[in-house]
């Protein structure tokens, strides 16, 4: 409890706000569940995001978010997406693979204040019958720079390996002068991690996206200290180690040691420290499919690993999970 | 239990996001009140910061650094895009449908308290000395003398909309002023 009466009123109103399935709700993904993951990573808030009709950089435009609504207006729920390297309709109907969607079901239209939404086409005839305005030109535009941008930034981290962030951005900003972007230039922009990084790791395979990193205002390139490329994908990117820990843990029941154990072993080619921390889920720490199973039997699981930097040292913390362990 | 934890746990209960709040929001409110010297800004941009907060909890990665930092950093996007459009951004809260509470005089009382503006003041007024005399004067009737807009516009002879924008400009200046001032 706060002692300003208006911060309880608020986080009341936040509460209720959010207790709201309407607006809370996302649309239903019933993949596996890292590229339930996977696609989680992409969302974005609008508030905070580029909104496409609002913003006067071609590439903040390209990299603006996409509202895609399971209904022919805009209303109702909503899954917030940006990728540039697809286009509004396309990025929408792979968000929902499983719902029997297809490009064809949907119209993308500008939604003024909004940005960019996409809705199903059903009887309703085009944007502007619904309220709506077409897409921009400009948007199309923007798109192209943004992946332009985009590829020149991640093909670079891909190759830079692990540099320190001031070197990382100095290195980059003379690859964008060279490849013609003249007046964009990269940041170091704090991290704890040793390598510069731009991109987040985000979409089912795992592309780098840069989205997050661009201020188009600016026309900067944000370059974070984060974990080397390599380690993140080792364990995120589906098929890698970490995801396939993360199933194989309800396969069989482990003990902690034996858990800790086979988790060493999938992780040594990495040649990076562990540290594990063994703790019970807490009470709204939901747990499902056999994973769910072996916890309640008392087995311990697999919860997830990242990369830390504890006096600069990169280390890997994998996080166990066990009914019987203190809670975390 | 971890910020991160609790950001983490958020994707599937919103009692965990409930804690986060109660732990960060007077902290994040004081942070954005002495920036802003404007209570109902400051609230506006606390209730945008969290909506976009909870939208984005699924971006959330756990690299090791506290979850506060996190919700500082969105804070600060929302007061950037504040300092340079002078309206808060409000999208996040209307997406959600949060009902912002009306601000009362008590907690903005307690606002300034926690903010320690007397403190802050003095700084201000070192900083003050650096900037047009124009903005200058729409900052200190706002700041220093705490008068409302519609005044500011009637002593300095020109809309409120014009007051509110030279009150904004200079204090984006003065913030960045004493930004460096605090780095130096």
């Amino acid at each position: 409890m706060s002692e300003i009466p208006f911060v309880n009123q608020l986080g009341d109103a936040l509460d209720a706000a959010i207790a709201q399935p309407r607006r809370a709700a996302r649309l239903r993904f019933s993949r596996r569940r890292y590229l339930t993951v996977a696609l989680a990573a992409l969302a974005v808030a609008g508030g905070g995001a580029a909104i496409a009709g609002m913003l006067d950089d071609p590439v903040e435009i390209g990299f603006g978010a996409v509202g895609c609504f399971d209904s022919t207006e805009p209303d109702g729920n909503v899954a917030v997406i940006s990728d540039p390297t697809k286009s509004p309709v396309e990025l929408c109907a792979a968000a929902v693979p499983n719902a029997g969607v297809e490009a064809g079901d949907l119209i993308a239209c500008s939604w003024q204040g909004h940005g960019i939404v996409v809705v199903l086409r059903g009887h309703r005839g085009g944007c502007t019958a619904r309220g709506l305005t077409p897409v921009p030109a400009s948007y199309a535009l923007g798109r192209r720079r943004a992946v332009a941008l985009q590829a020149v930034a991640v093909a670079f981290e891909r190759d830079a390996g692990c540099l320190a962030p001031h070197e990382f951005a100095r290195r980059l900003s003379a690859r964008l002068r060279r490849g013609g972007w003249k007046r964009w230039r990269a940041v170091a922009a704090g991290g704890d991690g040793p390598c510069g990084r731009v991109s987040v790791l985000s979409g089912s395979s795992m592309v780098g996206s840069i989205g997050p990193a661009v201020d188009g205002g600016n026309r900067t390139i944000e370059v974070k200290g984060r974990a080397p490329l390599r380690l993140e994908l080792a364990l995120s990117q589906p098929g890698s180690p970490g995801v396939r820990l993360f199933d194989a843990s309800g396969a069989g029941c482990f003990t902690v040691p034996g858990l800790e154990r086979h988790v060493r072993a999938a992780l040594a080619p990495l040649k990076m420290p562990i540290r594990f921390r063994v703790t019970s889920l807490q009470s709204f720490v939901g747990v499902t499919g056999s994973r769910g199973d072996r916890y309640a039997e008392g087995c311990a699981i697999f919860e997830g690993a990242a990369a830390v930097f504890p006096g600069g040292r990169t280390q890997i913390v994998v996080d166990l999970g066990q009914r019987d362990a203190p809670e975390r | 239990v971890t910020d991160a934890e609790l950001i983490v746990a958020s994707r599937r209960d919103p009692r965990a996001f409930r804690e986060l709040y109660d732990r960060w929001a007077d902290r994040l409110l004081a942070y954005l009140y002495r920036r802003v010297f404007d209570a109902e800004v400051a609230a506006d941009l606390l209730a945008e910061t969290f909506a976009v907060a909870y939208e984005r909890r699924a971006r959330f990665r756990d690299v090791g650094k506290p979850g506060g930092a996190w919700l500082y950093g969105i804070a600060a996007k929302e007061l950037s895009h504040w300092f340079r459009s002078q309206e808060v951004e409000r999208r996040a809260v209307h997406r959600l449908g949060i009902q912002v509470p009306e601000l009362d005089e008590e907690s903005i009382a307690r606002i300034e308290a926690l903010a320690d503006v007397a403190a802050h003041r003095d700084a201000l007024a070192d900083a003050l000395g650096q900037i047009s005399g124009g903005e200058r004067e729409a900052v200190e009737l706002r700041v220093v003398a705490e008068l409302p807009y519609a005044e500011i516009a009637v002593r300095l002879e020109c809309s409120e909309n014009t007051a509110r924008q030279r009150v904004h400009r200079g204090l984006a200046r003065l913030n960045n002023l004493m930004q460096l001032e605090a780095t130096s």
